[in-house]
């Protein structure tokens, strides 16, 4: 179902958003994008997060290891029977049990 | 993001593209009141899901009278594994709202539980840390794998979950997992499992560390060390009483040496003398400790790189492999 929605802009003080709106050939397209975006940025910490997590920055540095040692990425083509064995594996563990071909 | 999760008898592990926790697999429930009232600047780790709140790991030690630590096969069936395991991600990840893929895994002769464990995984999940705001984690996709199996694809993939040619690769390849309660032993060629070189016993680390327990704690009265503190003093080979060090190696090496003769008989039971296999990786929280036992008749025996992360970093990396490093 479509849900219409109306809001107001003053030509004056929003002309930034008007006039982005008017390059827009999809104008409720760009706005539902932009809002998604608003929406995922603000979903982030806040203030009030980032605060808190200093406070508790003494333990969670007992608490967290090491970040794992960066690693040089493998040169060349695998192996070609490792790969297929192991590109396979997810469809042998599908099932009641783990039962890999003998 | 991709997150892996790994909770061991142990400790609890998590780990995403850079970045690691871990945490005693130690849960206390609390109320709800009591949370919110530490929760103002409190170091502990404390969540309220949707099955309850819980202190969880050194919090729990320190902070709760009930504390739970069941490691039986319905463990991950519990309120106190679920909180684990969104404690895991909620320590790695703080943000109100995520999308999870989640990789994990099973003792394999549990692992026919994986569909009941994914089936729970895959949902949003709310999850409140004292003194944040509620969390909204969707868990978008799960991939569960046999543990043994992860520490073997920690060696044999790269850090883009691509395979690194080698002999634990490429080769036959003998893997002795040691778990809480079980015994893994499982063979590899290419990365594909020989099932007719496979077993299993019911006797893991649980048993050992729990005799061990007893015997140190009846040695040195009133040290009262639980689950984790008595790994942990295994590890060190002492513990701290009235101020000094005291060695518990021979209380650790009485109660181990039958534990690494069970091994031991299944090992050569299923490899003869190990002299077909390119490599003999120990893995599990187990490796460590007998090892020694282990390397007198296996000379190539080793136990498997950073083996306090193996599961993890085989989690990561076919993940990675399959969905993508991102």
């Amino acid at each position: 179902m479509t849900m219409i929605i109306n809001f107001s802009l003053d030509e004056r003080h929003d002309r930034d958003i008007v006039r982005w709106l008017g390059e827009q050939s999809n104008r409720s397209e760009a706005i539902r994008k932009a809002i998604r975006a608003y929406i995922a940025e603000t979903e982030g910490p806040t203030l009030a997060d980032l605060l808190a997590e200093i406070r508790g920055l003494p333990s969670r540095l007992r608490m967290v290891a090491p970040a794992p040692l960066a690693e040089v990425e493998t040169a060349g083509e695998e192996p070609t029977e490792s790969a297929v064995n192991l590109d396979g594996l997810l469809s042998r563990l599908d099932g009641d049990e783990w039962k890999p071909d003998a | 993001m991709i997150i892996a999760t790994d909770i061991g008898y142990s400790h609890t592990k998590g780990a995403t593209d850079g970045r690691r926790v871990i945490f005693p697999s130690v849960v206390g429930e609390v109320q709800t009141a009591h949370l919110e009232a530490l929760g103002q600047g409190d170091d502990y780790l404390q969540i309220e899901t949707d099955e309850g709140a819980w202190f969880v790991g050194q919090a729990a030690v320190e902070q709760s009278g009930m504390t739970t630590r069941r490691q039986d096969r319905k463990w991950i069936e519990t309120p106190e594994y679920h909180a684990l395991t969104l404690a895991a991600i909620a320590e790695i990840t703080g943000a109100t709202g995520v999308t999870v893929e989640l990789v994990t895994g099973l003792p394999v002769a549990y692992f026919s539980d994986h569909a009941n464990l994914t089936a729970w995984l895959k949902q949003v999940h709310t999850v409140k840390r004292a003194g944040r705001r509620a969390q909204r984690i969707q868990i978008a996709d799960v991939i569960v794998l046999p543990q043994g199996l992860a520490a073997v694809l920690s060696e044999a993939l790269d850090s883009q979950g691509k395979i690194r040619p080698g002999p634990v690769s490429q080769g036959m390849v003998g893997l002795i997992d040691i778990g809480g309660h079980t015994v893994n032993v499982a063979t590899f060629k290419a990365l594909r499992e020989i099932t007719r070189q496979t077993a299993s016993i019911d006797a893991g680390m649980w048993g050992p560390v729990t005799e061990i327990g007893k015997r140190v704690n009846a040695a040195y009265p009133g040290l009262n060390l639980v689950g984790h503190e008595i790994a942990d003093a295994i590890q060190a080979g002492k513990v701290h009483f009235f101020g000094q060090d005291r060695d518990i190696t021979g209380i650790c090496q009485d109660v181990l040496r039958p534990f690494a003769r069970q091994i031991m008989a299944v090992a050569t039971q299923t490899w003869g003398n190990a002299a077909r296999l390119d490599s003999l990786l120990v893995a599990g929280g187990g490796g460590e400790v007998v090892i020694p036992a282990l390397v007198a008749e296996y000379p190539h025996a080793r136990v498997v790189s950073d083996p306090q992360w193996a599961n993890v970093n085989g989690y990561l990396r076919f993940a990675w492999r399959r969905w993508g490093k991102r």
